[in-house]
C-alpha cells in the first residue's frame, strides 16, 4: 500500500506539474506568430449556436486571419459564467448580451463603447434597425451592442384540441373579449383530463398582460426608471382580466404551474391556446409538428400593442483583438450576416431588411404576425435591479394569482416596495 | 436459538427490502420515464410502463452530446481527483490525528471552519486564482482546488483517531520513525476510511457541475454534469429527454461503483479478519 | 514500568518531540497550503467583502458594518434561520438513525448483504441533478406517480412541491434518501474495525443482537457516529443544490417556505449582485455553524470513545 501511494504521488505530481507546464506553452489564448486571430463568441441558445458558427464561418471566407469559435453555456448558468470571466478581465470577445442586463455591464466598464465604430462605418444603426432595439443597447448615449434578433408575440393554438372541441380557431383582429370567449367555449365543449383551454402564469408577462398594460395606458416602470407604475388604476386594470382567467378556472392554478412550466404543458398537448415568442418555434416542430398554428395576440383596450424584446453582440472591453472584434461585431449587424440568420429559422433578424428571411423559413406556419407586431411593440421595461423588482412582483402576485388578495392590494404593495429599490438604485 | 435467529433475519429481510422498494423506485421511474414520448410522459394518470418503447429521446441525447468524449474526460478528472485527494488528506490526517506540533489544534480548527462556508462563496475566488496561474480550459483548471479537501482530512483524522495508541507507541520504541510508522502500521488500518474517501471523492468529481462549467469553455475538455444541462433550453422542459440524459449520466458510475466495490470489500473483510 | 524507566522515557520524548514537529509539518503541509490557498485566502476576501459594498464583479467601496445593519433589518432573515434549523434538526437524526440501523444489518450474518449494500448506496452515486429532477416527475401534483400510488389508499394527493406546507418535508426526503447509502459505508466502515472478539466475547456472555448494538457497536463506533452527525449538521446547514433544483426560485409559491439562509446568500450574491451584503449572510452562518461545531467538539468528550 505505502510502495503504491509512493508511486501514486509520484505520478500524479509529475502530471499535475506537466500539465501545468503544457499550458504555460500553450500561450495566451488565441494569439500565434502568424498574425492568425481567434475570437471567442458566448452564446446560451443551443439552437442558434449551429447559425452563429455559420455566420463565423462566412466571416472568416473574407478575412482568413479571423477564426471565430462560439462557446455555449446554458440560460440557467450563462450569467454567473459571464460575470466570473467578467470579473477576472477575460470574458468571451464577442458577447451576446440581453437589455436586462446591458446597463449593469456597460456600467461596469465590461463592454466596448461601439458608437465612434458605428458612426464610422456603413452600418446606419438608426436607419437600418427597430428603435426600440437600439434604444435598448444604448445606456449614457453611448451604443454597448450590434443588434442581433428580435421576438414578438403570438397566440399559439393547439389544432387538435380546437377540432375536437368543435371551435373555430382563432382569428386576426379578434378581441380580448373573444379570446375569453374562445376560451370558455373550449371548456364547456368538454376537454380532456387536465387539458385546459390556455394558461396564464404569474411570471409570464412578456408574453401576456405586460402589453395590455401599454394599451390600457398604463406603465411599470416610469420614464427614467423613477418610479414604479404597478399602483397606477391603468395598470391594474390591465393585469385583471388577464388574472380573471386563472380564478375562472380557465388556465390551471399558479401550483399547476409552477409543478408543471405552462410550455412543457403545451408541447405535452395539455392546453389549447399557449402566449408565447417566436423564439419557441424551433421547439414546438420538435414536439407538435402540424398540430399547432399561430394567430395574432387579441386586441387590448382596441390596441394590438405587443412587447418587443431582443438580443445583441456587445464587445469585451478587456478583449485582446479589439480591432477584429468590432470589425467582427459590425459586420455581424451587415445584411450578409442577418441573411444567414434569418434563412436559418431559428430567429428574427433584427435589421429591417433581413426580417423577412424568418417568415419565408417556416412554410409549416405563418410567421407573419411577429413582424406585423414589430410596429406597435413596446420594448420589455427593464432597469438594473430588473431581478430585485421581479421578486417583489412574485412575493404580492403569487397570493393574487391564488385568489388569497385581490390583485388591487397586491398592485398596491408592489409600488410600495418597489419604489425604495428604484431610489437607491438611482441615488448611485 | 436457530429458529429465533431465522426469524430476526427474516424481519431484516422485510425491512430491507421495503427500504430498498423506496430507493430503486427513482431510478425505475427515470428509465420508464425515458422511454415515454413527451404527452405520454404528462398523461393523467401517469402510465407506469411506458406505451412503447420510445427511442427519439436516446437518439436526441446522442445527437446533441458527445458521449464518448464526455465520458473520458470525466473519468480522467474523477481518477486523478480521488488519487490526489486521497494521497494528501491520508497524511495529513495522519500529521492531525497523531503527531504532537505547534499550532495543530489553531490549524485544524481553521481547516474545520472551511466545511462550514457555503460552499459557493468560493467559486469565483477560485476562478480567479486559477485564471492567473493561465489554467483556465485545461484539465488541471478542473480539478486543482479540489485535490485539497477539509473533509477528507476530518473523515481520515477520525479513523486515525479510532486506532489504539499503543501500536505506534511500540514502533516508536522500536526506533521506527513517523513515515515508516505511517506507511507500515497506520496506513493498512485505515483502509475502510480510505474506502469511504475513495467513493466519496469519486462521487464528488464525477458529479461536479458548477465549477467544470465556469472554469472551462473548450467544448474538447466538457464533462458530464455541464453537459447534461445543455440539454435543458431556456424555455422548454422535456420530461422524457431529461430523463435519458439522466440514465446516461447515472449509470456508469453506478457500474463503476459495483466493480470498485467487489475489490474493495475485499480489502474491508481481510483487514477485519486481521484486526 | 518503574519510575526510573518512565522518567528516560520522558526525557527522551522531547527530543522525538522536535523530530515530530519536523514529521508533523511535512504531513500535514500539501492538504494545508493547498486549502490555505483555495479556501481561506477566499474567505478572507469574503470577510473583508462583508463590510464593503460589492457589486457583481467585486468592485468594492467600504462601508462598515452598513451591510450587517441591513442583515438585522432583513425581513427574511428569521424565516430564513427557521427553514435552515428545521432542515437539520430532522434529517440529521433521521438520516443517521436510518444509517446506522442499515449499516448494522449489513454488519450482521444475514444472507445477500453485498446486494444490500449496492442497492442501498446507490442514491449516493447519482447526480444531485438527476436525482432532483426524477423526483420532481415524482412529486408532480398532475402527472406526478406519488399521488397515484397514495389515490390507491384513499389518500388525497396534492401539489407536494409548490404548497408551502409540504415542499420543505419533501426536499427533506430526497436529502434523506440521497445520503443515507453513504453514512451507512462510513459507518459501516467504522463498524468493521470493531475487532470480532468483543462480539464473540459477548455472545458468550448470551447478549442479544440488541444488547449488541448498543453494548458495543454504538459505544465503539462513536467517533464515526460523531463524525457522520457533525458532517451532516454542516451539510444539513448548507443545504443548497436539491433545493436549487427542486424548487424553482422564479416560479414556484412555495419558495418562500424553503428559503434557507444559504439560498439568502445565493439570491443576493448571484441574482441581485450584492456581493457585500451576501458576504455578510455567509459570515453570520459561518459563526453560527462554527458555535454549533465548538459545542460538539466540546460535547464529544462526555460521549465520543477514542481508544
Amino acid at each position: 500500500m505505502r510502495k503504491n501511494l509512493k508511486r501514486l504521488t509520484a505520478v500524479g505530481l509529475t502530471a499535475v506539474l506537466g500539465a501545468g507546464l503544457l499550458a504555460g506553452c500553450g500561450g495566451k489564448d488565441g494569439e500565434s506568430k502568424d498574425g492568425k486571430v481567434e475570437l471567442v463568441m458566448s452564446v446560451w441558445d443551443s439552437d442558434q449556436q449551429p447559425v452563429m458558427e455559420k455566420m463565423a464561418e462566412a466571416y472568416n471566407k473574407e478575412h482568413p486571419n479571423v477564426t471565430v469559435k462560439t462557446q455555449l453555456t446554458t440560460w440557467s448558468e450563462y450569467w454567473t459564467k459571464l460575470e466570473a470571466s467578467a470579473t477576472g478581465g477575460s470574458a468571451p470577445d464577442i458577447i451576446t448580451m440581453n437589455v436586462l442586463h446591458v446597463e449593469e455591464y456597460a456600467d461596469a466598464g465590461i463592454l466596448m463603447d461601439l458608437t465612434e465604430a458605428e458612426a464610422e462605418s456603413d452600418l446606419k444603426i438608426n436607419e437600418n434597425f427597430p428603435a426600440p432595439l437600439v434604444d435598448g443597447y444604448t445606456v449614457d448615449g453611448k451604443l454597448y451592442g450590434i443588434p442581433k434578433d428580435f421576438d414578438t408575440n403570438a397566440v399559439f393554438y393547439n389544432k387538435e384540441i380546437f377540432d375536437k372541441a368543435g371551435v373555430a380557431y382563432p382569428q386576426d383582429g379578434w378581441t380580448f373579449e373573444d379570446f375569453r370567449k374562445t376560451c370558455e367555449d373550449l371548456q364547456a365543449a368538454g376537454l380532456g383530463e387536465g387539458v385546459y383551454p390556455t394558461a396564464i402564469n404569474r411570471n409570464s408577462g412578456q408574453t401576456t398582460y405586460i402589453s395590455s398594460v401599454f394599451a390600457n395606458g398604463g406603465y411599470l416602470l416610469s420614464e427614467g426608471n423613477e418610479k414604479s407604475g404597478w399602483g397606477e388604476q391603468a395598470t391594474i386594470d390591465a393585469v385583471q382580466p388577464w388574472l380573471d382567467l386563472v380564478l375562472d378556472g380557465l388556465s390551471p392554478t399558479l401550483q399547476q404551474m409552477a409543478d408543471t412550466d405552462p410550455d412543457a404543458m403545451f408541447q405535452g398537448g395539455q392546453l389549447a391556446m399557449y402566449f408565447s415568442g417566436n423564439y419557441m418555434i424551433t421547439s414546438y416542430n420538435n414536439t407538435l409538428e402540424g398540430k399547432y398554428g399561430i394567430a395574432k395576440r387579441p386586441t387590448f383596450n382596441g390596441k394590438d400593442t405587443d412587447i418587443i424584446n431582443g438580443l445583441a453582440f456587445s464587445v469585451s472591453a478587456n478583449t485582446k483583438h479589439p480591432e477584429e472584434a468590432k470589425d467582427f461585431a459590425l459586420w455581424l449587424g451587415s445584411e450578409e450576416a442577418q441573411k444567414i440568420q434569418g434563412e436559418s429559422g431559428v430567429c428574427i433578424s433584427a435589421r429591417n431588411d433581413c426580417q423577412q428571411y424568418f417568415v419565408d423559413a417556416h412554410d409549416e406556419v405563418d410567421c407573419q404576425v411577429f413582424l406585423d407586431n414589430v410596429a406597435n411593440a413596446e420594448l420589455l421595461p427593464h432597469c438594473k435591479v430588473t431581478s430585485e423588482l421581479s421578486q417583489v412582483e412574485k412575493k404580492y402576485l403569487e397570493p393574487a394569482w391564488k385568489g388569497e388578495i385581490s390583485l388591487e392590494e397586491a398592485c398596491k404593495n408592489i409600488a410600495k416596495e418597489q419604489d425604495p429599490i428604484l431610489e437607491k438604485m438611482n441615488s448611485k | 436459538m436457530k429458529t429465533s435467529r431465522a426469524r430476526g433475519h427474516l424481519i431484516i429481510h422485510i425491512i430491507l427490502i421495503a427500504g430498498i422498494a423506496i430507493t430503486v423506485f427513482p431510478f425505475l421511474w427515470m428509465i420508464f420515464t425515458s422511454f415515454k414520448t413527451l404527452p405520454e410522459s404528462m398523461k393523467i394518470p401517469p402510465t407506469i410502463l411506458p406505451e412503447s418503447l420510445n427511442t427519439e429521446s436516446y437518439k436526441y441525447v446522442f445527437d446533441v452530446l458527445p458521449f464518448a468524449k464526455i465520458y473520458l474526460n470525466t473519468v480522467v478528472i474523477t481518477v486523478l481527483t480521488v488519487l490526489f485527494q486521497v494521497a494528501f488528506c491520508t497524511m495529513a490526517a495522519y500529521g492531525f490525528a497523531r503527531i504532537e506540533f505547534p499550532f495543530k489544534n489553531a490549524l485544524f480548527l481553521i481547516l474545520l471552519a472551511i466545511l462550514m462556508v457555503p460552499g459557493q462563496i468560493f467559486l469565483i475566488p477560485q476562478y480567479l486564482i486559477i485564471q492567473n496561474l493561465g489554467l483556465t480550459n485545461t484539465i488541471p483548471g478542473l480539478f486543482l482546488p479540489h485535490l485539497f479537501s477539509a473533509f477528507g482530512t476530518f473523515l481520515l483524522r477520525q479513523f486515525f483517531m479510532s486506532l489504539p495508541k499503543e501500536l505506534e507507541e511500540a514502533a516508536l520504541l522500536d526506533g521506527c520513525n513517523r513515515f515508516q510508522i505511517f506507511g507500515k502500521i497506520m496506513l493498512p488500518l485505515v483502509k475502510p476510511g480510505i474506502v469511504a474517501l475513495v467513493i466519496f471523492t469519486a462521487r464528488f468529481a464525477w458529479n461536479d457541475f458548477m465549477w467544470p462549467l465556469i472554469v472551462n469553455t473548450d467544448p474538447q475538455k466538457m464533462t458530464l454534469a455541464p453537459s447534461l444541462s445543455l440539454l435543458k433550453g431556456q424555455y422548454a422542459t422535456n420530461y422524457p429527454v431529461q430523463m435519458a440524459g439522466a440514465v446516461l449520466a447515472v449509470i456508469p458510475m453506478i457500474i463503476v461503483f459495483i466493480i470498485f466495490q467487489k475489490q474493495f470489500i475485499e480489502g474491508v473483510a481481510q483487514s477485519g479478519i486481521k484486526g | 514500568m518503574s519510575k526510573a524507566n518512565t522518567k528516560a522515557v520522558k526525557k527522551k520524548a522531547t527530543r522525538r518531540q522536535k523530530k515530530d514537529w519536523v514529521a508533523g509539518y511535512l504531513f500535514i503541509a500539501p492538504v494545508t497550503i493547498g486549502l490555505f490557498i483555495f479556501y481561506v485566502f477566499p474567505f478572507l476576501q469574503n470577510f473583508w467583502f462583508s463590510f464593503n459594498d460589492v457589486n457583481k464583479f467585486n468592485m468594492a467601496t467600504f462601508n462598515g458594518i452598513e451591510n450587517y445593519k441591513q442583515l438585522f433589518h432583513e425581513p427574511d432573515l428569521l424565516l430564513a434561520l427557521k427553514n435552515t434549523f428545521l432542515y437539520a434538526i430532522i434529517t440529521v437524526p433521521i438520516g443517521l438513525i436510518i444509517s446506522l440501523v442499515l449499516a448494522s444489518f449489513m454488519n450482521s450474518k444475514i444472507k445477500g448483504k453485498g446486494l444490500y449494500r449496492t442497492i442501498y448506496f446507490l442514491p449516493s452515486v447519482t447526480m444531485a441533478a438527476a436525482v432532483a429532477l426524477v423526483w420532481k416527475l415524482i412529486f408532480n401534483g398532475d402527472y406526478g406517480i406519488l399521488n397515484e400510488i397514495l389515490g390507491v389508499f384513499g389518500i388525497e394527493g396534492q401539489s407536494w412541491l409548490t404548497n408551502p406546507d409540504t415542499a420543505l418535508f419533501c426536499v427533506m426526503l430526497v436529502g434523506i434518501w440521497s445520503g443515507a447509502g453513504y453514512n451507512m459505508i462510513i459507518l459501516l466502515a467504522g463498524m468493521q474495525g470493531v475487532s470480532k472478539s468483543y462480539y464473540e466475547a459477548a455472545e458468550i456472555d448470551g447478549a442479544g443482537p440488541v444488547q449488541r448494538f448498543f453494548k458495543i457497536t454504538i459505544p465503539l463506533v462513536s467517533p464515526t457516529i460523531f463524525f457522520v452527525t457533525i458532517t451532516g449538521l454542516i451539510g444539513a446547514f448548507q443545504v443548497f443544490d436539491t433545493l436549487y433544483m427542486m424548487i424553482d426560485m422564479d416560479k414556484n409559491p412555495a419558495f418562500n417556505a424553503v428559503k434557507t439562509v444559504n439560498v439568502l446568500f445565493y439570491q443576493n450574491a448571484f441574482v441581485y449582485g450584492y456581493k457585500g451584503y451576501a458576504a455578510a449572510i455567509s459570515i453570520f452562518m459561518f459563526v453560527i455553524i462554527m458555535i454549533i461545531t465548538v459545542f460538539q467538539l466540546w460535547g464529544q468528550k462526555k460521549w465520543v470513545n477514542y481508544d
